[in-house]
């Protein structure tokens, strides 16, 4: 949990973007597979043993798991964020004894910021949810992890690849990654991690569709198209197109129909076919 | 090449790497798109290419909107496109282009009925016909089911490469991940879908893969500047992809992923229900037996569905993107597709 500074906020350096937290587990995979690589690669290889070897993964684990714990800072930071006490409640604490009994949530929406006062609490509600699923997502890769571990350790333990086969670490690392990819397989097969994904993305989506509000009140304060003006906009070019597609379309019918009426007119009447110039100007 | 880098010494594999990292860098960026093309006139968003002469049995190439086309015309070595045009096919290529902001609101319906349609009318025409072939590509060639299906009586063949057709195989890891989503709440969010996001979703498959041995193998490519030229030609190509217009994509993870609708006979689209036993003539359906993306179960669902009374089938080895560069495909797989055309082709009339 990151510890709130009121001079100075710490935030954490990748709070770029949600959608970055979002990828936070394909960041945590990537961790994984250098840092194993980093194991296999290591310049000392002397006393290598199987047991040196399992200190050594037993290392690249428990990194992974601080990685792990710090995709979840994140989300506690801006959950933190939103449980700031604000200085009104400070100023109303002499009468809080009254309502100890009516839990906050439990408040109507009054007054003129009513509407304001719903959003945050959408938007409390969908960083709850947003942490539950990051959580739960969180919770998988790391089942995911040690099972890949497990597995690798088991397969190495049990020789294979055998001291004489492995011949290098690329080889060794190559087992690494066929252990590792038949694992995530049997993962993404599961019922449950595929699952996870989806509630964290869902969870992601109902967490920007409840900042969208704030935002849009901001855009709207400094004189910026809201996305709501943007998306007006959007279905308005849209029936725009809709109506010339259509009008063309419209036009190509009645032009091939004209075209076949004057195609029998010039059948039915007597003599030789003329054609006119902008008849092969039609044409072309 | 394990034999090249001993287990002590791992520094021998860093410098290889290193070396081959400074090479690419001085090669990129690289050129994509070998076979040279002339833009016709399209009266909708898309952008209409035809290749190699215009005398020759016309084919239109429909591709998936969630990547470039260009796969298709890597190199002058692995070009499905120079492949069927030495072949004497005129090909034509919709290329969707990158939509933006301003077509978040283009259906399914839009990219049948203004896009592949209109191409249709304009091959017809040039080609004094009245039906084309079609051969469509991945998620391509799932549109050109449907576009079959709906307008049976304007297309002559039909080709299908590793084409989805039952969404909710066994095998589809694609389909177990969307499946929860709520699709509309997210493009309701994003407005379009960011390629960021399903590149992300499609690495997510195979992480290993592409995010590890792939680069690893970078190594192997220390003194080979024609293979190492191939490699940073599909990595390009592999991220760059456009993003997705948000109603199209909501109607095809909506309909096709989790209603599964060609197969359960529920889809809808241009205002009818698509039905692919409607298309009743030649169909070549090929699919790839590694295909993680689309499982060959998912591809070969097509034959239950379809009307074709000439319908055939081919199954190559390899995974999804081998059916379009991979040596054996373009040494078994286009000569025979080419023949084929020639075969079910009803001679040009011009």
């Amino acid at each position: 949990m990151i510890q709130q500074d009121s001079a100075n906020h710490s935030r954490p350096e990748w709070t770029q973007g949600l959608l970055y937290d979002l990828l936070a587990g394909q960041r945590a995979l990537a961790i994984l597979l250098a840092a194993g690589w980093s194991v296999l690669t290591a310049p000392a290889r002397d006393s290598e043993t199987n047991t040196v070897l399992d200190a050594q993964l037993n290392q690249v684990l428990a990194q992974l798991r601080e990685e792990i714990a710090r995709s979840v800072e994140f989300v506690n930071f801006l959950l933190d964020l939103a449980r700031q006490p604000l200085p009104i409640d400070r100023l109303a604490q002499p009468f809080s004894a009254n309502f100890a009994h009516f839990p906050m949530h439990l408040y109507p929406n009054l007054g003129p910021l009513q509407k304001q006062q719903a959003n945050l609490e959408a938007l409390q509600r969908t960083l709850d949810g947003y942490q539950t699923a990051a959580l739960r997502y969180t919770q998988e890769l790391s089942e995911l992890f040690e099972a890949v571990l497990s597995e690798y350790r088991q397969e190495l333990a049990d020789g294979v690849p055998s001291e004489s086969t492995a011949r290098s670490t690329r080889e060794l690392y190559d087992h690494w990654l066929e252990v590792a990819e038949r694992t995530y397989e049997r993962f993404l097969r599961s019922e449950t991690y595929p699952q996870a994904i989806s509630d964290l993305l869902n969870a992601w989506t109902d967490l920007r569709l409840a900042l969208q509000p704030a935002l849009d009140e901001l855009l709207s304060y400094l004189g910026l198209p809201t996305q709501r003006a943007l998306e007006d906009t959007q279905r308005h070019l849209d029936r725009l197109r809709r109506q010339q597609r259509a009008d063309t379309r419209r036009l190509q019918r009645e032009v091939t129909a004209l075209r076949n009426e004057l195609a029998a007119l010039r059948d039915a009447a007597p003599g030789p076919p003329t054609t006119t110039r902008s008849d092969k100007d039609d044409r072309s | 090449m394990s034999d090249d880098i001993p287990l002590n010494d791992p520094l021998q594999l860093q410098s290889k790497l290193a070396r081959t990292l400074r090479r690419a860098r001085e090669l990129q960026p690289v050129s994509v798109g070998s076979t040279p093309a002339r833009d016709l006139p399209h009266p909708g968003t898309a952008t209409l290419y035809r290749y190699g002469s215009a005398e020759g049995v016309p084919l239109l190439i429909i591709y998936s909107l969630v990547n470039r086309p260009y796969i298709l015309d890597l190199s002058c070595e692995r070009s499905v496109i120079g492949a069927l045009v030495r072949g004497g096919i005129t090909v034509y290529l919709l290329d969707w282009g990158y939509p933006g902001p301003m077509d978040r609101f283009q259906r399914l319906d839009d990219y049948i009925e203004d896009e592949i349609d209109c191409a249709v009318d304009s091959i017809t025409a040039r080609h004094a016909t009245e039906r084309v072939s079609i051969l469509g590509v991945c998620q391509g060639g799932t549109l050109a089911i449907c576009y079959a299906a709906l307008r049976a009586e304007r297309v002559r063949n039909l080709i299908t490469l590793a084409t989805p057709v039952d969404f909710q195989t066994p095998q589809d890891t694609l389909y177990r991940i969307v499946r929860h989503v709520n699709i509309e709440r997210l493009t309701q969010a994003l407005g379009n879908v960011p390629a960021i996001g399903l590149n992300a979703l499609f690495t997510g498959l195979k992480p290993f893969q592409l995010l590890c041995r792939r680069y690893l193998t970078l190594a192997e490519l220390d003194a080979d500047d024609q293979a190492l030229q191939a490699f940073l030609r599909l990595e390009q190509w592999m991220y760059d992809s456009p993003d997705q217009a948000g109603v199209a994509f909501v109607q095809f993870v909506r309909d096709f992923y989790q209603a599964n609708g060609l197969v359960a006979g529920s889809l809808q689209l241009c205002g009818e229900n698509v039905n692919p036993i409607r298309f009743t003539g030649p169909l070549f359906n090929v699919y790839a037996t590694a295909d993680h993306l689309v499982p060959p179960a998912a591809a070969k669902a097509l034959a239950n569905l379809t009307g074709s009374l000439a319908y055939r089938e081919a199954e190559l080895p390899g995974g999804h993107l081998g059916l379009f560069i991979s040596r054996h495909a373009h040494r078994r797989l286009y000569p025979t597709l080419v023949e084929w055309l020639h075969q079910c082709s009803e001679p040009v009339l011009r």
